[in-house]
Formats: C-alpha cells, sequence, structure tokens
C-alpha cells in the first residue's frame, strides 16, 4: 500500500509482511510477557497460580475418603472397572485444570489488555492475532506443565496413586491435542468477551457448567444421558476418558479411537472456525465503539 | 457539631444510599444474579453425582462414622447454603474497592464525608440480605430436584446464625480490603480464598474427615462454628450446644473485626501516602 497524498511527494515505505522470524519473536515476546511481567507485577496471582490446583482437588478427595472411609470403592469399580478413587480424581483433574487454565487465559488474552491499559499498544502492533492467540497458548501450556508435575507429586507422595507410568508418554500426547483442541475453544470466548460485558460472570459459569458435566472425579455413567451426550462431545471429556484408559487401564493409544476422532475434529475444525468468529465478533465490537472497553 | 440523634440518623441515610446504590448494580447485571443463583447448586449437583459414582446413593455408613449422620446430601446442601454467606462476603465487601477502582467511582466515594466503615457496613447489610434469597433458593432448587427436604420452619436458624457469622465476615471483608490496597489485583486471589476457605471448612465433609493439618487450621475459622450450630439445631448431627457455638463466633466477631480494622487503617494510610489509592 502506498501513500498518494504526502506531502512534498514523498512516499512512505509499504508496510512489508512480517517474517516468519519476526513472528516467531512476537510469539515468544507474548509469552514471555504473559509468563513473568504479568505475574510478577501483582505477586498475589503468583500465589493463586501455585496454590490453586491443590485447593481445586482438595475437596474431591476428602469428600470421597469422608464417603468411603478409604481409598478403594466398589460401586466405582463396578461403573468403571477403576476401584481406586483418588487415582480416578487426579488424572480427571490434571486434564480439567489443563483446560481451565487455557480456557481462562485464552478468552481473557485481550480484556486483560484493556485491564493492563496496554491494549492499544498490543493493537497496533503488525503482528496477526493469530501469534497473538497463539503466545497466550504457549504460556498456559508452560503454566499446564507446572501444574502436571504438582498435581503427580501430590499423587505419588501424598495418595499412592497406581499408575501405568509406561503409558504416561501417551497420555501427554493426548494432553498436547488436548491444546490444540481447546484453542479454538478458547478463541470463541475471546471473541464474546470482546462484546460481553459481564465476562467475568460468563467464564465462571462456563467454568461451573463444565466442572459438573466433565467426568473428573465421577464417571460419565453417573450423570443424566442428556448430560452424557453433551459431555460426550467436549474435548476435554474426551481427553479424560482416553487419559484414565492409557495410565490406570494401561490400555494403548491405538484404542482409544473415538477419543482420538473427537479431539482431532476439534483441531481441524474448531480453530479456523473459533478463529473466525473471534474476528466476526472482533469487528462487531469495533462497529460498536466497544473494543476497549470493559 | 451534630448530636448523638443527628449523626445516627445521618449514617442511616447513607447505609440505604449504600443499600440502594449495590441494588441498583445488581439489577444492572442479571445475569451475575443468574449466575449467583446456578452456581452453588452446580457444586452440590458435583458433589451428588461424585457420591452416586462412589456409594451408589445419599447415604453412607462411613461417612455417618465421621459426622455423626449418613445422609451425606442433607449435610452438604445445608453447608452450601451457608457457604453462600461466606463467598458473597469475601466477594462483595473484600472487592468493594478493587470494583470501584475498575468503576473509576473509587476517589468519589473517598472524599465523601462519610465514614468507610458506614459503607463497608452497608455493603455488608446488603450481602447478607442478597445471601438468604439465594440460600433459601438453594434450599428449594434441592428440594425440588434431589431426594431431599430441607424447605423447614426450623432452617431459618441459619438467619440467626449467620447474623453471628456475619461480624467475623465484616472483619475478614476489611482484611481483604486492605490486601487489595497493599497489593492490587484480587480477582485471583479471592477465587483462591474463596475456595480455600471452602476447602478447610467443613462446607461439604465433616471435620473428622479432613486430614491433620487442615483440620487444625478448620478449628480457626468460624464458619466451622456456625455449620455445628446449625446442623446440630436442625438434628443432622450431635454437636455441643447452640449457646457454646454461639459464644465461640461472638469470640471470632471480635477478634476478626479488630484485625481487619487494623490491616485496613494501614493500608489505606500506606496506599494515601504513595498516591496509589485509585492505581490498580
Amino acid at each position: 500500500m502506498q501513500n498518494e497524498g504526502h506531502e512534498g511527494g514523498e512516499r512512505l515505505q509499504p508496510i512489508r509482511q512480517t517474517t516468519r522470524v519476526e513472528a516467531f519473536t512476537a510469539l515468544l515476546s507474548i509469552a514471555k510477557h504473559e509468563l513473568l511481567i504479568s505475574n510478577f507485577r501483582y505477586p498475589l496471582r503468583i500465589v493463586s497460580r501455585f496454590f490453586g490446583p491443590l485447593v481445586w482437588v482438595a475437596p474431591f478427595l476428602i469428600f470421597g475418603r469422608a464417603l468411603l472411609g478409604g481409598a478403594d470403592s466398589q460401586t466405582l469399580e463396578s461403573l468403571t472397572g477403576i476401584s481406586h478413587m483418588p487415582t480416578f480424581v487426579i488424572v480427571g483433574t490434571i486434564v480439567t485444570t489443563i483446560s481451565f487454565t487455557m480456557l481462562w487465559l485464552m478468552s481473557f488474552a485481550i480484556r486483560l489488555e484493556s485491564y493492563r491499559g496496554t491494549f492499544e499498544s498490543i493493537y497496533a502492533c503488525p503482528v496477526s492475532k493469530f501469534i497473538f492467540f497463539m503466545g497466550k497458548l504457549m504460556a498456559s501450556s508452560i503454566w499446564a506443565s507446572f501444574y502436571i508435575v504438582g498435581l503427580l507429586l501430590l499423587g505419588v507422595l501424598v495418595l499412592n496413586i497406581q499408575f501405568v507410568w509406561t503409558r504416561f508418554p501417551e497420555m501427554i500426547l493426548v494432553i498436547i491435542m488436548l491444546f490444540f483442541a481447546m484453542f479454538g475453544f478458547g478463541l470463541i470466548l475471546a471473541g464474546m468477551v470482546l462484546v460481553y460485558k459481564e465476562s467475568h460472570t460468563l467464564l465462571h459459569f462456563v467454568d461451573g457448567l463444565f466442572s459438573l458435566i466433565v467426568p473428573m472425579a465421577y464417571p460419565l455413567a453417573v450423570l443424566p444421558e442428556a448430560l452424557q451426550a453433551v459431555s460426550r462431545a467436549l474435548p476435554m471429556t474426551q481427553a479424560v476418558i482416553a487419559s484414565r484408559n492409557l495410565v490406570i487401564r494401561g490400555e494403548s493409544l491405538l484404542v482409544q479411537s473415538e477419543s482420538i476422532a473427537i479431539l482431532l475434529a476439534y483441531i481441524f475444525i474448531a480453530i479456523p472456525l473459533g478463529y473466525q468468529f473471534y474476528m466476526r465478533m472482533e469487528g462487531k465490537a469495533k462497529k460498536k465503539g466497544v473494543l476497549h472497553k470493559y | 457539631m451534630l448530636t448523638g440523634t443527628a449523626r445516627l440518623a445521618r449514617e442511616l441515610s447513607v447505609t440505604r444510599s449504600v443499600i440502594k446504590k449495590e441494588y441498583k448494580m445488581w439489577r444492572r447485571y442479571p445475569s451475575r444474579v443468574l449466575f449467583m443463583l446456578l452456581m452453588p447448586f452446580l457444586s452440590i449437583l458435583t458433589l451428588y453425582f461424585q457420591g452416586m459414582a462412589l456409594v451408589g446413593g445419599t447415604t453412607s455408613e462411613a461417612f455417618a462414622e465421621y459426622a455423626g449422620t449418613n445422609d451425606y446430601l442433607a449435610f452438604i446442601i445445608i453447608g452450601s447454603a451457608v457457604f453462600i454467606f461466606v463467598s458473597t462476603a469475601i466477594w462483595g465487601i473484600g472487592n468493594a474497592i478493587r470494583r470501584e477502582q475498575m468503576m473509576g467511582t473509587l476517589e468519589s466515594i473517598w472524599v465523601a464525608p462519610v465514614s468507610k466503615y458506614t459503607i463497608f457496613f452497608g455493603i455488608a447489610l446488603f450481602d447478607g440480605l442478597f445471601s438468604i434469597y439465594i440460600a433459601f433458593m438453594q434450599l428449594l432448587f434441592s428440594t425440588i430436584i434431589l431426594p431431599v427436604n430441607l424447605v423447614k420452619p426450623e432452617m431459618a436458624i441459619i438467619v440467626l446464625v449467620t447474623a453471628l457469622l456475619l461480624f467475623s465476615l465484616y472483619g475478614m471483608g476489611f482484611l481483604f480490603t486492605g490486601i487489595v490496597l497493599l497489593f492490587k489485583e484480587m480477582e485471583d486471589f479471592t477465587n483462591l480464598i474463596n475456595t480455600t476457605l471452602r476447602m478447610v471448612s467443613p462446607v461439604s465433609y465433616p471435620l473428622a474427615a479432613m486430614p491433620a493439618p487442615i483440620a487444625i487450621v478448620a478449628l480457626f475459622v468460624p464458619l466451622t462454628y456456625a455449620l455445628s450450630a446449625i446442623r446440630g439445631y436442625v438434628g443432622i448431627i450431635d454437636t455441643a450446644s447452640l449457646a457454646h457455638n454461639a459464644a465461640i463466633l461472638v469470640v471470632f466477631d471480635t477478634a476478626f473485626l479488630v484485625v481487619g480494622s487494623i490491616v485496613f487503617t494501614y493500608a489505606e494510610r500506606r496506599a494515601r501516602r504513595r498516591g496509589e489509592i485509585a492505581t490498580h
């Protein structure tokens, strides 16, 4: 593009496309900003990040112990083939904690910049929004790996979890697939947050609803059939089911075809759809003049 | 110089205005009310489904050994109904300053010639009334959808006991408001405090089932005694007398109010000195 009307006939340089290296540098900068700067600026957030997963999982474990008077449940075994309650809950918690962390970080990616007063600077950068969101994705995946390590340590050192460790790398593969599958979800929520004022309320509600229908602390079989159908269509449900089959029952990844198919469908369909939806919502927010407002 | 009666009338007028303002805010965002109605119920359902998966019903003999009742569902519904008061207080009073900061109205409120404590009292009172409504709706939803009946006249004890608990929460609110002034960024931390309080209190499980370190912390949380008083009164568990628990709550009320006020006063002075009252 050229600026024809510039004084003295001097032409401005055309805006060039950013190179891959520049895009990658931007991606790393966004991830670094999200991981280090925005957290260390607010020390209370660091405390929340570290203790959050622990206080999230503990009530389910203590409640389970109160009901069973121990760690094993015959009812759970008859429903799932797994009797050790803490092992069952820890796998569910690892997957759901990652999903929820990512949903929050992605959907608030733009809105948080408004709060911080950095929205205009970021918006004016010649970097595609896709790169911006990928940077957030990278940050959330690093946070998530801390969570996985923390919850596994809790499981091994305190709860005596019974894993088939040889299948653990396959579970990591499922979690990586979940990351990309959740990316599309995150983009849709990020778009909604741009035009919807009470975004915290919306996200807390989505969080609460997913906590109910994703089989984190109980199997799908105890949910009413309609909720089971909705839950089966969610990527986090499929990741929880596949992960349990892998590391508790010792099954191979190759026989988790339903879960893998749904996760892949989310990766290849939800990401482009989510990005389109986000861009449409951004256009709508621009037209209404509410892009930077909260 | 105003007389005692005139001062009281002025404070009451401020309280009324604060309640009116809070009511208007809630009406402005109806989705927030819907959220408040649904969220506690979702957490009850989550535990209900977990119970069904572990013991296949709504009673458990192991639970009876810890709690004195095998009806875990009634136990957690009462716990959740009372926890609504705690949650509303933490999010309400604790985040009041932050909310005004975000809305850009904090400076106007700060320079108004009224006591900050009266403003907080107004917020606490509104939160208390709002919580009664939400807690009643929880009991109603639970009675309609789940196999329990908890809409009974004796459940009014929840209001009386939580009225005693409210002063501790009020003190806790001062404490959090002070923390907001000191550290800013409250959303994540409030969420953590809320979840932690739920974890270390006998809301969903009895004290005896908690690991020892958590049970020790629970002894210093006023909610533990409020829940014990309520569950004991409605006949769900055997516990110390209502008067005994009420006396403990009065001690907590005094302690939390004193500590909360000290932290808040310190934080306010520090924020003023550094010119950080309205920054976030």
